[in-house]
């Protein structure tokens, strides 16, 4: 059984994010990056809330809203845990976020006046990273 | 416990001399969770609280504090309602302990974990006077008074105007997790959009003297969009621009924060001739501001 | 409870104790310089007017800091009835005034009784008390003053007016400022609310409320009218600074000298023996006799109305009368020990009222001294250490003056004047008078007597000018009679004289609200003895100004009418305050004006700002 594990994300107020949405971000990044493992025990409502000084109800919407999401699974009176990973998202929704991030991304390396070839190996190297990490 | 309101108002209003204060205000906050109240200087909330606790009486209309007519609070209506005002004005001449000593015989259901548990955040000595606190202990002195009351409903008149960042945060600690707010409806007024982010399940938004929004922050905040366009022409009569809280011209391109359009709206600005239109969504502290700065805004022609 | 007044007390402690030192400072150096338990009027009410600031200022202060919108929620929002903090505030006040005012004088008055051979009566032991009155009274004042709505907060004013104007002397004195401290403290109770300045809920309230601000109203009256009197005076009209005064009025007897008075009085008198008096009068020594202007003093009093005390000058010993033991107790001026007692005659016996010294009456006997008490004249005698009565008027009168004229002594009692020989009086075998003659009016009218003495006999003129410019006095006269030797009496002359002051003028206190006039009447003469010199023949009020009094009830009930109608109250409370401007008159009206708010115009429906 693996201990409560830090989950060391800030918030900032006056973010165009609500602070509900901005946990849930951290929260997926960090599964996404490998930084939380499945079965890794999340901090209570509670002391995340307190450890980002907010309203506690704010973190349990958070929470519920990754558990919906299949992020997080709670095991009955012991806790929230990090789910294994599995499909959450439709495949038309998984096309559309595709979409969206390409978008952004090729938005920002255009700028950049990368060849893009190299915009293409700096990718995929970080691609690479990545799978390691979940795998 | 039951589900009638803390606080009900029915068609108040309160004039002073030509102006209304309070115009026509229909309340109701129910029990349980933070409700913050906001609104700009002299949106009444002041003389809100000073009319629901019977310091001011009502031109017309009625108002209610748990049940109770506000004109007519008894002594044990008031043991039920804790008050902190933004002076945290207590008895300057007066030691620590003396206070102290003094509530607690005047208090039925005096807890003193509570009070111990809030004193902790704070350095004060018992033997010290009243005078003799910073702004920030006798902050917290107030709240460990207020909090050790018992009272089901705490309201909070601006109780952070003026401490430091250390301070502030000690009080919305104690506020958030103290054992003594478990059971508690707080109302809550400030001006401090970051606290309210933090803090509150429900933003209520006087303008004034009138209720202008009643819903969780985030709800709010869904309601202010802020579109960006590039107008070739001259851009649309404002007068035209549905839900528009703000203008402006910026660089050739024309920003606006407007209420309620959703995605609607970017239909209208292809109508007036829009060329690359975005949509960006706002942050709270934006999106409470446009909302009242709207009657301030002073629309340049555009 | 217990811990508000605590915490509040302790506010002023530091306060109060140097006030109580710096008080007790001053009582010790003034004793030092005076027996300050023989004073006058004046010096116990400059005392008083202290104690009065010191009270008022208390009051306002404490309310001041208090009321104070964040304060004042603090206060009040706690789990305590308003009336019993309140209760707490005021006993937290009334202490501090205890201690700061009370307490010094008690010691102070200890100190003459115990620690000096100086006299102390039970007059003495009042005073304190009543300045405890007195500071209480105008602490709520000043409490009321900071509570009250501020459009008429002021208006408790009137109660320290009422102990300033009161009749009331000595202990009755003491139960005036007790009453107008317990109204003062209802009042202050009724304004220690948490909604402050909102008119009062109760009818008891109302009231308590309201006759003092209709009060206050009329006293503003009276003070506009007296800013009217001296625009009257700059104008230069006014008769009583005219240069020359209406022929035939007030103000002309009043100013001519004793012997034209004398000879203004015989202008009309018709007897064959006119001619000849004049002309003696033209040549005799004209003779005024004044009443005292001092009221009489009743026994403890807490001031001397005159001084209380005479020296014997040889034997070195200051003699000062004791309320208490009514007899004089002697103090040797050389070793400041009490040296013995002095009643009337040979057995000490008690004088049967209070006993002042009076001029001599022109005696070779430099340390001998008249003195008078009640009916009765008496003496002095240095040599012997007695008092001897040497005459006394008729049972139940009092003796006002006395002047010697030629051979005799006149005496001026309050019904009648009297001759006397004086070689009779110094004999001390009590005579009695060789002639009498009743006062032919009321002696609170008059003003001054004037005596010529004749070959056989006297002339006599009584001008009854005391109280001509005021409604109480009398329409003035003047009477001239001529007595005898052998005691008849018989009018000369009467002479009507103008008042040369208009009926509204002289009136100027009715007029405005007879009801309220009633009542301060009736509130300046409560527990008051009547004063034998305070007797007046008031006259009827002239028809003319009923019927201003009656017009001014009139407009103030249909106005009372009219701005009950523009508030928001029951009919009957609307009927109820019409009828009161009716009978009290404009006061009333300024108070409905001043009290109760004109009712807003009903906010119309909210104006939606315009959101698209």
């Amino acid at each position: 059984m693996a201990r409560t594990q830090a989950l060391p994300i800030q918030i900032a107020t006056g973010d165009p994010r609500p602070i509900g949405r901005q946990i849930v971000d951290a929260v997926r990044m960090r599964i996404a990056t490998g930084e939380l493992r499945p079965g890794a025990q999340l901090p209570s409502v509670r002391g995340l809330a307190q450890q980002l000084t907010i309203n506690p109800n704010t973190v349990a919407k958070a929470y519920a809203e990754l558990t919906a999401e299949g992020w997080l699974e709670s095991r009955q009176g012991l806790g929230l845990y990090v789910a294994e990973p599995r499909q959450r998202l439709s495949a038309t929704e998984r096309d559309r976020r595709m979409d969206e991030a390409i978008q952004s991304f090729v938005h920002e390396v255009v700028a950049l006046d990368y060849p893009p070839e190299r915009a293409m190996a700096r990718l995929d190297k970080a691609l690479t990273v990545l799978a390691k990490k979940t795998a | 416990m039951n589900d009638d309101p803390v606080i009900r108002t029915v068609g108040l209003c309160k004039r002073y001399g030509g102006k209304l204060a309070i115009d026509h205000l229909d309340l109701e906050i129910a029990r349980g969770s933070i409700h913050a109240i906001v609104g700009a200087n002299g949106a009444g909330k002041s003389t809100l609280f000073r009319i629901l606790l019977g310091f001011l009486p009502a031109s017309s209309g009625e108002a209610f504090i748990l049940g109770r007519d506000c004109r007519s609070l008894t002594p044990a209506d008031r043991e039920r309602i804790g008050f902190v005002n933004e002076e945290h004005t207590l008895p300057g001449w007066m030691s620590v302990d003396a206070v102290t000593a003094m509530q607690r015989r005047q208090y039925r259901h005096w807890n003193q974990d509570a009070f111990d548990e809030t004193i902790g955040h704070y350095n004060v000595i018992g033997t010290q006077k009243v005078s003799q606190l910073s702004r920030g202990e006798r902050a917290g002195f107030n709240l460990a008074l207020t909090l050790a009351q018992q009272p089901e409903l705490l309201v909070f008149d601006e109780p952070t105007l003026g401490l430091d960042v250390v301070a502030k945060r000690a009080f919305l600690e104690t506020l958030l997790y103290s054992n003594a707010t478990r059971n508690c409806t707080v109302v809550y007024c400030s001006h401090q959009m970051e606290e309210i982010e933090r803090v509150a399940d429900n933003l209520i938004i006087m303008e004034r003297g009138a209720l202008r929004n009643m819903s969780p922050p985030d709800d709010f905040r869904s309601r202010v969009a802020h579109w960006v366009a590039d107008i070739p022409f001259r851009g649309p009569d404002l007068r035209l621009v549905p839900g528009l809280l703000e203008a402006q011209r910026l660089d050739g391109l024309y920003h606006y924060l407007v209420l309620d359009q959703g995605e609607a709206f970017a239909d209208f600005l292809h109508a007036c001739g829009a060329r690359d239109i975005h949509h960006l969504p706002v942050s709270l502290d934006r999106a409470v501001n446009g909302f009242l700065a709207k009657h301030h805004a002073t629309p340049r022609a555009a | 409870m217990r811990d508000l007044l605590k915490a509040e007390w302790q506010r002023y402690r530091t306060w109060v104790l140097l006030y109580a030192l710096a008080h007790l400072l001053v009582l010790a150096f003034f004793m030092r310089i005076a027996d300050l338990g023989q004073q006058p009027l004046n010096v116990r009410r400059l005392f008083g007017a202290g104690y009065l600031v010191t009270g008022l200022l208390l009051g306002l202060h404490q309310m001041g800091t208090w009321r104070r919108p964040n304060q004042w929620l603090n206060l009040l929002h706690r789990p305590v009835a308003p009336r019993r903090i309140a209760l707490a505030l005021f006993a937290a006040g009334g202490l501090a005034l205890l201690v700061a005012v009370v307490l010094p004088l008690f010691l102070a008055v200890a100190w003459q009784a115990f620690g000096s051979a100086r006299i102390v009566d039970l007059r003495h032991v009042l005073l304190p008390i009543g300045a405890e009155w007195v500071a209480l009274c105008a602490y709520f004042v000043g409490v009321y003053g900071m509570l009250a709505d501020r459009h008429y907060s002021a208006s408790a004013l009137v109660l320290l007016l009422w102990i300033v104007l009161a009749r009331a002397s000595g202990p009755a004195a003491l139960a005036v400022q007790a009453v107008a401290t317990a109204i003062a403290f209802a009042m202050a109770m009724v304004a220690f609310r948490p909604d402050l300045g909102a008119p009062p809920r109760s009818v008891l309230a109302t009231c308590l409320v309201a006759v003092p601000l209709q009060v206050a109203v009329y006293t503003l009256i009276l003070v506009a009218g007296f800013v009217v009197e001296m625009g009257w005076i700059m104008l230069g009209t006014h008769p009583g600074n005219m240069p020359v005064p209406p022929a035939g009025g007030v103000t002309e007897i009043v100013r001519l000298s004793p012997r034209d008075r004398m000879l203004a009085g015989l202008k009309d008198a018709t007897s064959p023996e006119a001619p000849l008096w004049r002309e003696q009068v033209a040549l005799s020594e004209v003779r005024t006799l004044e009443r005292a202007v001092a009221p009489t003093t009743h026994r403890q009093d807490m001031s001397n109305g005159s001084p209380m005390a005479f020296d014997d000058s040889d034997a070195r010993i200051q003699w000062t009368f004791s309320h208490d033991r009514m007899r004089y107790e002697g103090t040797s001026v050389v070793t400041g020990l009490h040296v013995g007692e002095l009643g009337v005659g040979a057995n000490d016996a008690p004088f049967p009222a209070v006993a002042t010294p009076a001029p001599n009456l022109g005696h070779p006997e430099k340390s001998d001294t008249i003195i008078v008490a009640g009916n009765t004249l008496y003496r002095y005698i240095a040599s012997t250490k007695r008092i001897v009565p040497r005459l006394a008027l008729p049972a139940g009168e009092h003796l006002l003056t006395t002047s010697a004229i030629g051979g005799s002594v006149a005496v001026l009692g309050d019904r009648a004047l009297y001759f006397y020989d004086s070689r009779h009086l110094l004999n001390g075998d009590m005579p009695a008078p060789r002639q009498r003659l009743a006062i032919p009016g009321h002696n609170g009218d008059l003003g001054t007597i004037e005596v010529v003495e004749l070959v056989d006999g006297y002339l006599i003129s009584f001008a009854f000018t005391a109280q001509a410019h005021d409604m109480r006095g009398a329409s003035p006269f003047q009477s001239v009679w001529r007595v005898d030797d052998q005691g008849h009496t018989t009018l000369v002359a009467t002479r009507t004289l103008m008042a040369d002051y208009p009926p509204v003028y002289r009136y100027r206190a009715w007029w405005p609200s007879p009801a309220i006039h009633a009542l301060r009447e009736a509130s300046v003469g409560l527990f008051a003895t009547d004063d034998p010199q305070d007797d007046n023949d008031t006259p009827p009020i002239p028809s003319s100004v009923r019927t201003l009094a009656f017009m001014l009830m009139g407009a103030s009930f249909l106005v009372g009418l009219w701005l009950a109608s523009r508030r928001t109250m029951s009919v009957r409370t609307r009927l109820a305050w019409a009828f009161v401007c009716g009978i009290v008159g404009v006061p009333a009206v300024a108070c409905l004006w001043l009290m109760l708010p004109a009712a807003e115009p009903e906010p119309g429906p909210r104006t939606e700002p315009a959101h698209a």
